[in-house]
């Protein structure tokens, strides 16, 4: 059992390693950025279909609050998604049935669809919160351009997280089902 | 058990604090309403001017007055009940026939209007009356005394020479101060039977022929003054003589004011003009301060509602109605919905809705633009208010298709004449109604007719 919980502990410090940017991002979003900020100016030219607000008579910051309460809304569902499966990884890693030799990399599969799932959450999370039908009506000022970037930044960095996760929490016998775990020193 | 009433009570305040909220109206600061009288409207003083009635006294009218046996001479039963709708409409009539001059007749004589002899000239050519048809005479005298009402009655028979030039001045510049002055013009086109002959038919080679076989022809009562005498002369002839399904008659009404009224000033708007818009939610239609009427509704992104409004609401009956109108529109928002915050902004959009018209009537294709445009988009959750002005930009040439059928051209007279018509054709009839419609045209001017207000919320 203690095997289990020294796993769970690295598995955060590896959700960690880049996970505080995520809770950065987060908490700025939640309290708003400034108007001449540079996530501000980023959604103004990058995400939001500005010149369209424009034409409304208004400039993004000053409507931005909807569009990061949402974001942050989506960052954070995305953020306990990970921090969920890389611990579920990581701790049921320790009660995969390994009793022989190379039998850990047969369950590279099961790794993969375990990945994949996870994968295919977040791709749901980020719809659930981007599209046109979305409840935050926030969506209906982005880009199509914009929400693609949203979606494949969060999926790549999220899956990122995820990774450094589990790879560093997986247990030692399980190794060789997560992609070049094996390749980390035998005493960590 | 107590604490689900009281759990209830304060969902049931909720819910009736939200519904007020929505309800509530909060309009933009710089919003102006600018509800103006139509011309037509104003014209109109109620008071009776004097009647003066002009016949025709050229020889090609003669034509009217003898029977032509199995036909119906309306002709001679209108200019006999001709004094009685003169005395509705003025105080005073006075008659007189215009040829080459106009020769007053007095009221005890105005039975021979409807005997051969009246066309009639024994002495020399050039002293007679009947050799020509001077109509600019009479408008002459409608531009210098523009009080009275003017009925003119006539074959409408003019040569390609008295529309050109120095003599089609004669003609237009009278009537455009008639115009100007708010009258208007009506013509009253009437198919009668005729037994006599068409003079000064023109020719291809030049100089002209005659032509005697006509059985039916049509004549023209023009009417000058104010449109409700013009109207009521109209429907005084439609009871009395033209009954008759077989009866032929035109009608076209030139004017510079062909708008009936302001629709906002008599509060003709209603949310009847926009089709099922009182299915939306939460909707609501009221007038503020009596003349700005506002739909007020939320709706989702598919919005395809349109503002239409018929054509006897808008035109004067007969008139040649308009053939353009524009929108003057603005367009505000908030992404607060709630009036204590409303933070309304003017949007950059230009054009937002589309406008057309047909027989029908007019219809705002609301919103149209924007959808139509990519660039353009309105966004959910927030509040818009669009304010809309409709104009009649230019006036219509209806009157023109109608009297078509009884034209003809010049140039195509002696074909015409040729083909031995029973029914003939009035000759460049075209041409004076389009003549007539470009003089309403330079007097026209740009009229508001309609202004509404749509407020909403946009959501899912």
């Amino acid at each position: 059992m203690i095997n289990v919980f020294r796993s769970i502990f690295y598995s955060l410090i590896g959700l960690t390693l880049i996970g505080w940017v995520s809770v950065l991002l987060i908490s700025v979003m939640w309290v708003g950025p400034g108007p001449d900020s540079a996530l501000t100016q980023y959604f103004a030219n990058s995400i939001i279909v500005s010149e369209r607000l424009e034409a409304l008579g208004f400039e993004f910051y000053e409507i931005s609050n909807n569009t990061f309460e949402m974001v942050a809304h989506m960052l954070t569902a995305m953020l306990s998604a990970t921090i969920l499966f890389s611990i579920v990884w990581s701790a049921g890693s320790h009660y995969l049935n390994i009793d022989a030799p190379g039998k850990a990399k047969i369950y590279f599969i099961h790794w993969i669809i375990f990945t994949g799932i996870f994968v295919a959450i977040l791709f749901i999370i980020s719809y659930f919160f981007l599209r046109q039908a979305s409840p935050y009506d926030a969506a209906d000022l982005m880009k199509t351009s914009g929400r693609s970037i949203l979606v494949l930044l969060s999926l790549i960095y999220f899956f990122l997280m995820y990774y450094l996760s589990v790879l560093v929490g997986t247990a030692r016998f399980a190794r060789s089902s997560v992609l070049f775990a094996n390749k980390l020193p035998g005493n960590l | 058990m107590k604490k689900f009433i009281a759990n209830s009570f304060i969902i049931l305040i909720l819910i009736s604090f939200t519904n007020l909220q929505s309800k509530e109206f909060c309009s933009p600061d710089e919003l102006s309403v600018n509800i103006t009288e139509t011309s037509s409207a104003k014209n109109s003083n109620g008071e009776k001017g004097n009647v003066f009635v002009y016949f025709d006294q050229s020889l090609s009218m003669k034509g009217y007055v003898n029977d032509q046996p199995g036909l119906k001479n309306v002709y001679v039963n209108v200019i006999d009940d001709l004094q009685q709708i003169a005395e509705n409409v003025g105080s005073s009539t006075y008659y007189h026939a215009f040829g080459k001059d106009i020769i007053p007749i007095k009221g005890s004589k105005i039975a021979k209007v409807i005997k051969p002899s009246f066309y009639e000239c024994k002495g020399a050519a050039s002293e007679c009356n009947n050799q020509e048809s001077k109509i600019e005479l009479p408008f002459k005298i409608a531009k210098a005394n523009p009080d009275g009402t003017y009925i003119i009655v006539t074959d409408l028979f003019l040569s390609d020479k008295q529309l050109v030039g120095g003599t089609l001045k004669q003609l237009t510049k009278p009537l455009k101060s008639i115009l100007k002055k708010g009258k208007s013009i009506g013509i009253i086109g009437v198919m009668s039977s005729f037994n006599g002959t068409v003079y000064d038919i023109p020719i291809k080679d030049g100089g002209s022929m005659n032509y005697t076989d006509a059985k039916m022809r049509p004549y023209y009562i023009i009417v000058i003054g104010d449109q409700k005498h013009i109207n009521r002369i109209k429907s005084n002839l439609e009871e009395q003589h033209f009954t008759d399904p077989e009866d032929e008659y035109k009608f076209a009404l030139i004017t510079s004011s062909p708008i009936l009224q302001n629709l906002n000033k008599n509060q003709i708007i209603s949310e009847k003009n926009i089709p099922k818009i009182d299915k939306a939610e939460g909707f609501k239609f009221k007038y503020v301060d009596d003349v700005l009427p506002i739909y007020q509704f939320n709706t989702g992104k598919k919005f395809n509602k349109k503002f239409r409004i018929k054509k006897d609401d808008l035109i004067v009956k007969g008139s040649s109605g308009v053939s353009e109108y524009t929108l003057k529109e603005s367009l505000w928002s908030s992404p607060e919905v709630k009036c204590k915050k409303i933070d309304w902004r003017k949007s950059k959009f230009d054009s937002i809705s589309t406008v057309t018209s047909n027989e029908d009537g007019l219809t705002l294709n609301l919103f149209k633009n924007i959808s139509d445009r990519k660039k353009l988009k309105l966004f959910l959750g927030m509040r818009y208010f669009y304010f809309v002005d409709v104009y009649a930009e230019k006036p219509g040439t209806a009157s023109e298709k109608d009297f078509a059928e009884w034209s003809v051209r010049s140039s195509d007279a002696e074909g015409f004449t040729q083909s031995n018509p029973v029914k003939f054709k009035t000759l460049n009839l075209t041409k004076i109604i389009k003549i007539l419609n470009a003089v309403s045209n330079d007097t026209f001017e740009k009229t508001l007719v309609a202004t509404f207000v749509m407020d909403f919320n946009l959501l899912k």
